[in-house]
């Protein structure tokens, strides 16, 4: 069942995020990138990993949609692209560009090969802690889900410098956006 | 900008369906044990209720359910509550996090499944302040003329 409906996710993922690059209106785009988000989390959760995808469906989906309509009916609807493409540079600069691009996806495809299949259990980052974990979360945590007991008590240091993260971007939209809307009240002069 | 909507059907579509979001939330956040979900994600969930009430009602309507100057105050509290769990075993003798130390009279076991639901509560505050103070901010900003 995995095998089929993740290669459907894998192609719905691509297309939107194409089309999104390509569409001139801006709330379509964000619509897409809803949409984008949204199969990725049912991607994630064809995967087993049904956190992620909880995530990734009510932020990716849901709040990053909001925010980026909000910052559309702030800004301009429309995409001005087209106004800018003389300054993209010449044919051959393109050229190389194109090229450079190949390479490195290439470069990556080839790296790929070596890593190991999903879910593997003889793969080097399941032979170490993992065993342990998954065999002592209940024991030490009686927490039947094992991913809480290892976001929220195993790895709670990384879990306490993300919401750290978290809190200071919105401390910086706040910083950011608030003075500046205090400088325009003060009038055009300043 | 936005204002608010004046159709009865998503106004009042709205109205119903906040709490439901909201009580779903509390759900997420405290049968995180359990289930799939978590502080993060029940956070989000809280978080985007508040958000659709501030996109359909309007600046005003919503803010009677979750008044704006509150929103860096959650987050400030939710990261509190978790460096606070963080920082409380380090008095009574263990480590940053160690939750089996803190000084609650369970036995070790338990407070650590204690200690991960309070530190899942201060994410969900934190997360629900900043996604909350981000929107006002947005929505907020006023474009300059040029």
């Amino acid at each position: 069942m995995n095998g089929d409906f993740s290669a459907v996710f894998f192609v719905l993922a691509i297309v939107a995020a194409l089309v999104s690059l390509k569409v001139r209106d801006l709330l379509a785009a964000a619509a897409l990138l809803s949409l984008f988000s949204f199969v990725v989390a049912l991607l994630y959760v064809s995967l087993g990993a049904v956190d992620v995808g909880f995530n990734e469906a009510v932020l990716g989906a849901g709040v990053t949609g909001i925010l980026l309509v909000i910052a559309i009916f702030n800004t301009c609807r429309r995409s001005q692209d087209r106004q800018h493409r003389g300054s993209r540079g010449s044919a051959l600069g393109r050229l190389v560009a194109m090229l450079g691009l190949v390479g490195v996806g290439a470069v990556l495809l080839w790296a790929m090969a070596g890593l190991p299949d999903f879910g593997d259990p003889v793969a080097p980052a399941a032979r170490h802690l993992s065993d342990r974990m998954i065999e002592g979360a209940y024991h030490d945590a009686h927490t039947p889900n094992i991913v809480t007991v290892m976001i929220a008590d195993y790895r709670s240091f990384d879990t306490l410098g993300e919401g750290i993260v978290v809190f200071t971007a919105g401390l910086a939209c706040f910083l950011l956006l608030r003075s500046e809307r205090r400088r325009d009240e003060d009038g055009p002069g300043t | 900008m936005i204002r608010p909507q004046n159709s009865v059907i998503v106004d009042l579509a709205v109205r119903i369906m906040a709490p439901m979001i909201q009580i779903f939330a509390f759900y997420v956040i405290f049968h995180g044990h359990y289930s799939p979900g978590g502080g993060f994600q029940g956070g989000a969930l809280l978080a985007a209720s508040i958000l659709l009430q501030r996109v359909v009602l309007g600046r005003r309507r919503s803010a009677r359910s979750f008044p704006p100057r509150l929103a860096i105050p959650f987050g400030a509290v939710g990261i509190a509550i978790f460096a606070g769990t963080g920082l409380w075993p380090l008095v009574t003798g263990g480590n940053v996090l160690q939750y089996d130390y803190l000084p609650l009279g369970l036995s070790p076991v338990f407070l650590r499944n204690t200690g991960i639901l309070l530190v899942e509560i201060g994410i969900a505050f934190a997360v629900l302040g900043t996604l909350v103070s981000i929107y006002d901010d947005l929505s907020n900003f006023q474009r300059k003329e040029r």
